[in-house]
């Protein structure tokens, strides 16, 4: 976008709940990026002689039940989180938006048949193609990743194909049209980054419920594998021993806040940042 | 001389951290007259108007200055008193007929609902709101009452939303640009409207507008606003042929329907005409 | 007699509406009728009709952006053999459309420097470099040269008209076509817009096609006006012969129906009553027998054919008034 990326940064970081979310993101992403420089103990490393322990200065947020340090494994666990969120949402919003535009800009036989493709894929409950989609593919972080972004494309393809269709009619689309403008022109100059604002929007407000979606298939044991760390694991170890060490539950919790305020309030930044008649004016 | 039923004194708006929206305004309104204001765009027109209904944004707030309805201040009246008069005493006809009216309901059930505060029972009302469309010229009224706001070409619309203005019998009544949204021949048939309805209505009548004509072939005085500044009010036949504000001189100049003859040049007002408007300005 | 620039014959447009299950009660509706009409090089014609009268699509239906169901369109002479876009690629080389919404017909976020000089690179023209193209233009139409890096939010409506003017010339086109070319605009820019385009066409050589309900323009600006009604031409002629002696009782009622801004001169009398019938019930015979002061019986029953009161100006109806 010829405004510039500075440009949205400095406007969401003007709105004190979009500076938050915008340092909540990046702890978030940090941990997940950097998990092997700032993560003090291998999150796999058991030491049943220390299990169960509580924060201590050895151990931040304690131990679980082998022993295997908490900060640790909370630290991986956002890269697990992340990785499953940014590819799924990441995948799922790539298709939904060529099919979106398609559908939009497309002939109208197309529209009709893309609508019904994605009122399909939304008619199926989601925890019941999530269960069908495990049971064939077994658990694991690739599963996760297929049925989240196949669950997740009408729900991007219907928004690109609104945006589209309300664009498509709007007179600076005319006028290039008037003008003899190509097809490829018209969609990637003019029609792509008006569509792309709002889908950002979305994508960044899905995201915690795609790690909380994630954490809760980890926890029932249909999700991430162990001994990977995912949050969803962690929280559902601490569950275990609720009685003998509560610290372990709370701390599970932790990131799962973190990520999901982080990820809402940046969204929200977002959209009031990438909507041009918000934007400060020049001329009084 | 009577007292006005609306008299704005000195009144000054400003929005938050911006200028003078309204500076210094002074108008009134009389019992069974038709007043215009006028002004382009930025005017302050409709701010003022808001102002007098109470329909301020919540980021502006009045400065100085007051208005007053049949000699009663009700700028910083309480709110719920503020409403109260809008319902029975002031009412208002806006721009877009399109949204004016709820898309849910029948026309017929929101002019039943707009007399809320009168007394009589449901059945009175309703007839009450046919007879008012019949007023209005809508042809067959009690079917158009059972009809929703889409069904209804915008000119009927339009007359529609002066009928529900007119039911509670408002002593004032506002019209924001009643005939932009319009076409030629339905602009002229809302104008002959006003104009037949005024023959019986004993209130008040002021219409905000941008468009000379309008102002010309409805009302009694007007009032001109030029950036956020009232620069010149008066009769309407001396605004139009005896301007003395030389803004009210260069609107007047500019209107390409007012000029008859054939020119391939219009009048245009220059950035130092447009400069030297304000300074040393009377009113 | 000079060859006509652009050329419409039996020009006729259909839509289809969407009605009934499954579109099964769809029903072609007729939008365009009969479209007649040519300009001339460096006249300006002025189409003047109501919400609804077709001449939007008219406009459109020129430049191909509507397809047409009839007839035939001529540029500079030669036929548009059928109605793809790529029919049409040279005709809208040397033509320009100019929309209604000064700021809604630039994309939003393209700057105006790139904005204005899109043609070039959609038609692969030549320029020296973007910026310096870009300036010219702005100069061209009296924007000072900083509006380059501007976006459209951040330009009155004057300014982002004048924008539109500056990328409608930015080929040299022979024709623009000007949909509501004052619309959304204070009547002190009015006058400035039009005195621009008036300089230009001079400057240029160009012929317009004005797009307008507003009277008052096409008066100082069109030397031929054509009145439409219901989706055909009811009136054409001279704009001094038409304004002085309107021979349709459309064109006339339209006329008496303009408020003019002097209280010396009110109206007492209504020129027209009622509305516009809709296109999906049209009035059989003549289309504005509804609304006609003078309806004759034989109004009712047979649709007059545009007919030649004088070698330029034509009226579509039974009994022209006199």
């Amino acid at each position: 976008m010829p405004s510039g990326a500075l440009e949205i940064v400095k406007r969401v970081t003007r709105d004190p709940f979009g500076l938050l979310g915008l340092v909540l993101v990046i702890i978030v992403l940090g941990a997940a990026i950097f998990a092997d420089v700032i993560a003090p103990y291998d999150p796999a490393k058991i030491d049943i002689i220390n299990k169960l322990q509580g924060p201590s200065a050895a151990h931040w947020l304690g131990t679980d039940q082998l022993g295997r340090d908490t900060l640790s494994r909370i630290i991986y666990g956002a890269r697990v989180a992340m990785g499953i969120a940014v590819f799924s949402i990441g995948i799922g919003a790539f298709i939904g938006l060529i099919l979106g535009i398609l559908a939009g800009y497309g002939p109208r036989w197309l529209d009709a048949l893309l609508i019904f493709f994605f009122d399909s894929l939304n008619a199926i409950p989601l925890i019941l193609f999530a269960l069908t989609v495990i049971v064939i593919l077994g658990p694991g972080t690739s599963t996760l990743i297929f049925v989240i972004a196949v669950i997740s494309i009408p729900v991007y393809g219907r928004l690109v194909r609104a945006q589209t269709l309300s664009l498509r009619r709007s007179e600076f689309i005319l006028a290039e049209q008037a003008m003899g403008a190509s097809l490829p022109r018209i969609v990637g100059i003019h029609l792509l980054p008006n569509v792309l604002g709002p889908l950002v929007i979305l994508v960044s407000m899905d995201i915690p419920s795609v790690v909380a979606l994630e954490a809760a298939l980890s926890y029932l044991g249909l999700g991430v594998k162990p001994p990977t760390p995912s949050w969803g694991t962690i929280l559902n170890d601490g569950y275990t021993s609720l009685r003998s060490n509560p610290a372990l539950v709370i701390a599970a919790g932790i990131p799962l806040v973190i990520a999901t305020l982080g990820f809402t309030f940046l969204g929200e930044a977002l959209r009031d940042a990438l909507d041009p008649k918000l934007k400060t004016r020049r001329t009084p | 001389m009577t007292e006005p039923l609306l008299a704005i004194r000195d009144l000054t708006i400003d929005y938050a951290g911006h200028v003078q929206a309204v500076r210094k305004a002074n108008l009134e309104v009389r019992l069974g007259e038709a007043v215009g204001l006028v002004g382009e765009s930025g005017s302050g027109k409709s701010t003022l108007a808001s102002a007098i209904t109470g329909l301020l944004p919540s980021s502006s707030r009045i400065l100085s200055g007051d208005i007053a309805f049949k000699g009663q201040v009700i700028t910083g009246a309480d709110r719920r008193a503020q409403a109260a008069l809008r319902g029975d005493e002031i009412a208002m006809v806006f721009q877009d007929p399109m949204t004016s009216f709820n898309p849910v309901l029948t026309i017929g059930e929101q002019l039943v609902d707009f007399q809320c505060r009168m007394p009589g029972s449901p059945m009175e009302k309703l007839n009450r709101a046919v007879a008012m469309l019949a007023r209005v010229g809508i042809p067959d009224p009690a079917l158009r009452a059972r009809a929703y706001p889409h069904e209804l070409s915008g000119g009927m619309r339009q007359r529609c939303a002066i009928a529900a203005a007119l039911l509670v019998n408002p002593s004032l009544l506002i019209a924001d640009e009643p005939t932009t949204a319009l076409d030629v021949t339905m602009e002229a048939q809302i104008i002959h409207l006003f104009r037949e309805l005024r023959r019986d209505y004993g209130g008040g009548i002021l219409i905000v507008t941008h468009h000379l004509g309008v102002v010309a072939e409805l009302c009694d005085r007007v009032y001109v606003m030029y950036q956020g500044e009232v620069v010149e009010g008066g009769d309407v036949d001396d605004i139009f042929h005896r301007p003395r504000h030389p803004y009210t001189r260069a609107l007047l100049a500019c209107d390409p329907a007012r000029i008859t003859e054939r020119t391939s040049y219009l009048p245009v007002i220059s950035d130092s005409e447009r400069a030297g408007f304000l300074r040393g300005s009377s009113l | 007699m000079t060859q006509p620039l652009i050329e419409a014959q039996g020009l006729g447009v259909n839509f289809r509406a969407p009605g009934g299950m499954l579109g099964l009660g769809s029903r072609r509706l007729m939008i365009l009728d009969d479209i007649s009409l040519a300009v001339v090089p460096g006249e300006t014609l002025g189409l003047v009709g109501e919400s609804g009268s077709g001449k939007t699509t008219l406009a459109r239906a020129l430049l191909g952006l509507v397809p047409r169901s009839r007839g035939s369109v001529r540029f500079e002479g030669a036929a548009i053999a059928g109605t793809e876009p790529s029919a049409f690629r040279h005709l809208r080389r040397k033509t320009a459309m100019m929309f209604q919404d000064p700021v809604g017909s630039l994309s939003p976020r393209v700057s105006i420097g790139a904005a204005i000089t899109e043609p070039f690179v959609i038609h692969g023209a030549a320029m020296t470099s973007r910026r310096e193209a870009a300036q010219a233009l702005l100069k061209l139409v009296g924007l000072p040269a900083d509006f380059v890096s501007r976006y459209p939010h951040e330009l009155s409506g004057g300014q982002a008209r004048r924008a539109g003017v500056a990328r409608a010339l930015a080929l040299r086109p022979s024709l623009v076509i000007a949909d509501e070319p004052t619309a959304g605009l204070d009547v002190s820019i009015q006058g400035e817009i039009l005195n621009l385009m008036t300089k230009l066409k001079d400057e240029l050589d160009l012929s317009y096609i004005i797009v307008t309900h507003n009277l008052a323009v096409v008066r100082h600006v069109s030397d031929r006006i054509a009145v439409m009604y219901m989706g055909r031409i009811v009136e054409e002629g001279p704009t001094q012969t038409i304004f002085a002696k309107a021979r349709h009782p459309y064109t006339a009622s339209l006329i008496a129906s303009e408020p003019i801004p002097d209280p010396r001169q009110r109206r007492q009398h209504l020129a027209i009553t009622g509305e516009v019938p809709s296109i999906l019930k049209r009035p059989k015979g003549c289309e504005f027998h509804t609304r006609c002061p003078f309806a004759q019986p034989r109004c009712r029953a047979e649709a007059p054919a545009l007919s030649s009161l004088t070698a330029d100006h034509k009226v579509r109806c039974h009994y022209p008034i006199n």
